[in-house]
């Protein structure tokens, strides 16, 4: 996949010989924005000026390819459709000054390019600390493909490989480098890990999680020297302490590359600053991706940049389009770990209130709210609602009380009804990639136009191929939607069911079977029925029989009651319920009786009629579309307890109204 | 915690009906009502306390409140299946099939699904339980159906005075219309002759002049109703205003002018009659501490103009003239609109009435609706003979032979009598004409007391 370094093609010029539009920067960001270009103006011709000699790669993936989880191939960035048919120019020549005047850059090779716009995606470069012995051989930044490769040459060899930064790249070098039973010590000079996303109770989790994978970690220590005589020999750390390493890998942050921006005299500041609309103080100029500045804001996540990419593609084609800034949102695994983070996550700040969740164990939630509204959220561990809750800080949401509680107490916050484990469920508008923003609501209208597996959805919507987290996302969605497995003992409880209705109708239909007209008549069955005692055993077996039944609620509520399967509890509500509504018909001999007699039996049949459509559609939930199914059940359900909750207190008073009479 | 406060709401309420429930009649006794109660109870159906007087009294309370309204009449009929009867050990067997020493064994109450007439909650063979065996006992009886052993004429369960076998024989050979068809006389003044105590101080048995009325100024009336006053018996038997609107009681020990007084006042010179209408469906009510009974509370028909009247001793008698006559048909058939009692006017027994009415007949010969319904009884209270109306018109209905002794006898013969009763199709047209049915009971008697 390298390329030739000498430009061979001269530019084809547009229809009416305008010059192209020029992108700086093949990164993601600048992939992006070229393609967006080429999307939105079919006639419009794009070159793109690349510094790596290597065909356009997605940077985010790195440390997955390092790692070993994907391939080169995966790697690649899919741009041979424009490039073939000439409307996009791949050049590897890195640009060093703009012409602002003459509207023309100029590459390393002395190159001149006329532009008609340009965007400026040059993105950042590891930041190199100013530590005395970083230039020894043995030390790494970890930025680029050329990067990676060295390190995965060199993790073969190395036994005991310190990381400096222990912000989510440095944590990810740290699990790629661990890879061949390689000693890993991650350096941090903040007091926690992923200082810039996690708060420190959450910061403290992941240690916890890092640690457990073996990695060493330490906090709140910064290097003072990387010693070693011809190579690196170990790393002196400011408290005093050696630690014996042969490899540095330096993950301490990165430094936007504004350099050519700042000497053709545009405004920046860290970054290249921009205006709402993506252009730098030159109107023809435009700046993407890690190397702008916005609103004093650098984003140095790639979701925000392909945002941006987006917004200066449609105003380069002459459409409308404002930006305002990014959520800062993270959804990663780290090192298996589900990490989230959205908006603000300081500890500490006036003005903000911070409201935290945990199990004590893995799970750790917190929100951040300024004025009652949502600011930002930080997670450790798998939470079901993150998507809507990226949503609600893009919105700053005002959260309620109840809601607020309800988390507090459970760790849930919007409960059961909006979110839930399988991303079929997600309301359209939640975020299921963050990188490309696709919504589930894109998703679902993909998939109804055909994408059947995962790369067909991928190429389709552009979920998954930056950063790939939300792969297995994808998976689930294209898994559950063929197929979701239908609930454990869904036939005999469908079965089960079909008895109760056929109770419950003829308790509803049948009349009750007449008195004798004679005392000589051998069958007296309902003679037998009226009788006390018999009314009796029927109706304390039936009392005993709903104790049986109501089991199972307590099964669900009772936190401290565990025993048992949940589905098989449910099965033996269902077929209680079922032989309860055989006793009811036997105890009223199938009349509906009057006053509390009859809200009793209103109560008991209405909450059995609807428990019956409850189980029915929970035995075949796997045949109903899932959005619909959730629905229909929790209908079903708060109908089923509306129905329930005055059945103990009207048992009690038909019990005790018998006897009072 | 929305769940906690419905509990808590529903509680509430209960208790709050389980407080009614225990202080009295109420509407929202209503929720404690498992079923339609019979005809003869749903006019009181709420006052829960009138049958179950006590909370898990069972069996026992039960049987006590039934024998506390009926027992006196039970005793009257010489229940042909009295409790002692049962009571026996010798019987101990039969009371596995039908325990007969508890009303309710036969007469359930609330279960309108199984209620027959009578408010019989059996098979109407129920009589096959224990006679099983009567086809070879009395060989006249072989091949009967035991459902048919209560049809009118034959046997009652409880009341038999006038069917059985010596009456029956005795009064076999009677003609349908009998020499001298009258009821008898009323006796009040025979009454209060005889009795030792009647307070002839208050009621001077003098005739009272429009001059003797002793109503304060303010509260005496206009003339029509002196005159009415005048013309009633209360009048010439010198009770005064002041007998019935001047009233003391224990909490008001100073006589205090009553403008309407109530039934309770009619009863300390009328207990008798009072007595009856209280024990009748007219004034079962108010004997329960209901508001009166209306026509609106009947299920037979009745007149719609009259739903909302309330039943009191002066509804049907007037207050002030206080006319007998009235009170025996026009004040019934004002409420009363079922096709028997459309059928009087104009029947043959109507016809008699008015005849009566217009002088052509003596008194006692006519025949009213109260003539039937509320027969004059003649009893012997030690050396005090009385004629009295008996005020519970139901006393002789249910079943309808319990008029034949009292009633139908005074004018016609026992065999016509039971034939007549037993004709459902005469009894709707009010007696025109003669019966279609015949009863064997007689002949049936006669011949076994001739083999």
């Amino acid at each position: 996949m390298q390329l030739n370094l000498t430009r061979t093609a001269t530019p084809v010029i547009g229809p009416e010989s305008s010059p192209p539009i020029v992108v700086v920067g093949a990164g993601p960001v600048g992939v992006q924005a070229a393609l967006d270009v080429l999307h939105r103006d079919t006639f419009c011709h794009v070159v793109l000026f690349g510094a790596e000699s290597w065909q356009p790669y997605n940077r985010v993936q790195l440390s997955a390819y390092l790692a070993g989880d994907i391939t080169s191939a995966e790697l690649e960035q899919d741009t041979a459709g424009f490039i073939e048919s000439g409307r996009l120019e791949f050049v590897v020549d890195p640009v060093v000054s703009i012409d602002r005047i003459g509207k023309q850059v100029t590459t390393s090779s002395g190159w001149r390019q006329d532009y008609r716009y340009l965007v400026l995606a040059t993105g950042s470069a590891a930041h190199v600390p100013n530590i005395s012995g970083v230039d020894t051989p043995g030390v790494y930044t970890f930025r680029d493909l050329d990067d990676a490769q060295r390190l995965a040459a060199r993790r073969l060899r190395s036994r005991c490989t310190v990381v400096i930064g222990g912000g989510l790249l440095g944590l990810e070098a740290a699990r790629a480098m661990q890879r061949f039973n390689t000693h890993v010590v991650v350096i941090e000079h903040a007091t926690h890990l992923m200082f810039n996303q996690l708060d420190s109770d959450a910061g403290r989790l992941l240690r916890e999680h890092v640690e457990s994978k073996g990695i060493e970690v330490i906090t709140n220590e910064s290097v003072a020297e990387i010693e070693g005589q011809y190579r690196v020999e170990r790393v002196k750390l400011k408290g005093g302490r050696h630690v014996d390493c042969d490899t540095v890998v330096l993950a301490t942050g990165i430094r936007p590359r504004i350099d050519i921006a700042r000497d053709a005299g545009l405004s920046v500041g860290r970054g290249i600053r921009v205006d709402h609309e993506l252009r730098t103080s030159d109107e023809c100029i435009f700046a993407v991706g890690e190397c702008a500045e916005y609103n004093d804001a650098i984003y140095g996540l790639v979701g925000p940049g392909l945002e941006q990419a987006a917004v200066a593609a449609s105003i380069i084609t002459g459409n409308r389009a404002r930006y305002a800034g990014s959520i800062n949102a993270t959804r990663l695994k780290v090192l298996d770990l589900d990490v989230f983070s959205a908006g603000e996550t300081r500890d500490e700040e006036a003005g903000l209130r911070s409201v935290s969740y945990s199990d004590g164990a893995s799970i750790y939630r917190r929100l951040l709210l300024r004025h009652g509204r949502l600011v930002g959220v930080v997670s450790i561990g798998s939470w079901n609602e993150t998507p809507l809750l990226q949503q609600q800080v893009a919105k700053r949401s005002r959260l309620s009380f109840l809601g607020l509680r309800r988390f507090r107490d459970t760790g849930a916050l919007l409960g059961e009804s909006t979110a839930s484990d399988s991303v079929i469920d997600w309301p359209d508008s939640a975020v299921v990639c963050n990188c490309r923003q696709v919504t589930r609501g894109e998703l679902g209208v993909a998939m109804g136009g055909g994408c059947k597996n995962i790369e067909a959805l991928v190429s389709a919507t552009g979920a998954a191929s930056v950063c790939g987290s939300c792969r297995p996302l994808l998976g689930g969605l294209l898994g559950e939607m063929t197929r979701i497995a239908p609930v454990q003992l869904w036939l005999a409880t469908l079965t089960v069911s079909l008895l109760a209705i056929t109770f419950a109708v003829l308790q509803l239909s049948l009349p009750s079977p007449s008195f004798t007209d004679s005392v000589q008549s051998s069958i007296q069955l309902r003679e037998w029925l009226s009788d006390t005692t018999i009314r009796q055993i029927t109706g304390f077996t039936l009392a005993g029989v709903t104790a049986l039944v109501a089991l199972m609620s307590a099964r669900k509520r009772v936190s401290w009651f565990k025993w048992g399967r949940f589905t098989h509890w449910r099965f033996l509500h269902v077929a209680a319920s079922t032989l309860a509504l055989g006793l009811v018909l036997a105890h009223t001999s199938a009349s509906v009786g009057e006053g509390i007699n009859r809200w009793l039996l209103v109560s008991y049949l209405g909450a059995a009629v609807v428990g019956i459509a409850l189980s029915a559609q929970v035995a075949l939930e796997h045949r109903f579309k899932p959005r619909i199914a959730k629905q229909s059940r929790s209908a079903l359900l708060w109908a089923h307890v509306l129905l329930v909750w005055p059945l103990p207190l009207l048992l009690v008073a038909h019990v005790l109204k018998t006897y009072w009479f | 915690m929305i769940w906690l406060l419905l509990v808590g709401a529903l509680f509430g309420y209960f208790a709050y009906a389980v407080a009614a429930l225990t202080s009295g009649p109420s509407e929202s006794n209503r929720i404690f009502l498992p079923g339609k109660t019979t005809h003869g109870h749903h006019q009181i159906e709420l006052a829960c306390t009138a049958c179950h007087a006590d909370p898990f009294g069972g069996k026992e309370v039960l049987q006590n409140a039934c024998v506390n309204c009926h027992g006196q009449e039970l005793r009257e009929a010489d229940d042909s299946h009295p409790i002692k009867k049962f009571t026996d050990p010798r019987n101990a067997s039969r009371l596995e099939l039908v325990d007969a020493r508890y009303c309710i064994s036969c007469h359930a109450e609330h279960h309108p699904e199984m209620t027959r007439e009578m408010g019989v909650t059996l098979a109407d063979d129920f009589c096959f339980h224990c006679h099983a065996d009567i086809g070879s006992e009395r060989a006249s009886h072989q091949g009967m159906d035991f459902a048919s052993c209560g049809t009118a004429g034959c046997h009652n369960f409880h009341d038999n005075r006038a069917l059985y076998e010596d009456f029956l024989v005795r009064h076999a050979t009677q003609a349908a219309l009998l020499d001298d068809p009258s009821v008898p006389e009323l006796s009040p003044a025979e009454i209060i002759a005889q009795l030792g105590d009647y307070p002839h101080g208050r009621y001077p048995l003098t005739e009272l002049t429009l001059d003797d009325a002793d109503a304060p100024v303010d509260e005496t009336g206009d003339d029509v109703l002196m005159g009415d006053w005048l013309a009633s018996a209360h009048a010439s038997a010198g009770v005064n205003c002041s007998a019935c609107h001047s009233q003391v009681s224990d909490s008001q020990p100073v006589a205090r002018w009553v403008p309407k007084p109530d039934h309770e006042v009619c009863m300390t010179c009328h207990a008798t009659e009072t007595e009856g209408f209280l024990a009748s469906k007219h004034g079962m009510r108010l004997s329960v501490g209901m508001e009166p009974m209306t026509p609106g509370h009947a299920r037979i028909s009745m007149n719609p103009e009259q739903a909302d009247q309330e039943l009191t001793c002066t509804t049907c008698h007037g207050a002030h003239r206080f006319d007998t006559r009235r009170a025996a048909v026009d004040s019934c058939v004002s409420c009363h609109a079922d096709s028997h009692t459309q059928a009087y006017e104009g029947s043959p027994h109507h016809q008699l009435w008015v005849k009566e009415l217009e002088g052509e007949l003596a008194q006692g010969q006519g025949v009213s609706c109260a003539t039937c319904h509320m027969p004059r009884v003649t009893e012997r209270h030690g050396a005090l003979l009385t004629t009295l109306v008996e005020h519970n018109q139901n006393a002789t209905l249910r079943p309808n032979e319990k008029m034949i002794r009292s009633t139908c006898m005074s004018c016609h013969g026992l065999a016509f009598s039971i034939d007549s009763l037993a004709d459902a199709g005469l009894i709707e047209n009010n007696f025109r004409g003669s019966p279609s049915v015949h009863v064997e009971s007689i002949d049936m008697a006669v011949a076994r007391d001739s083999q």
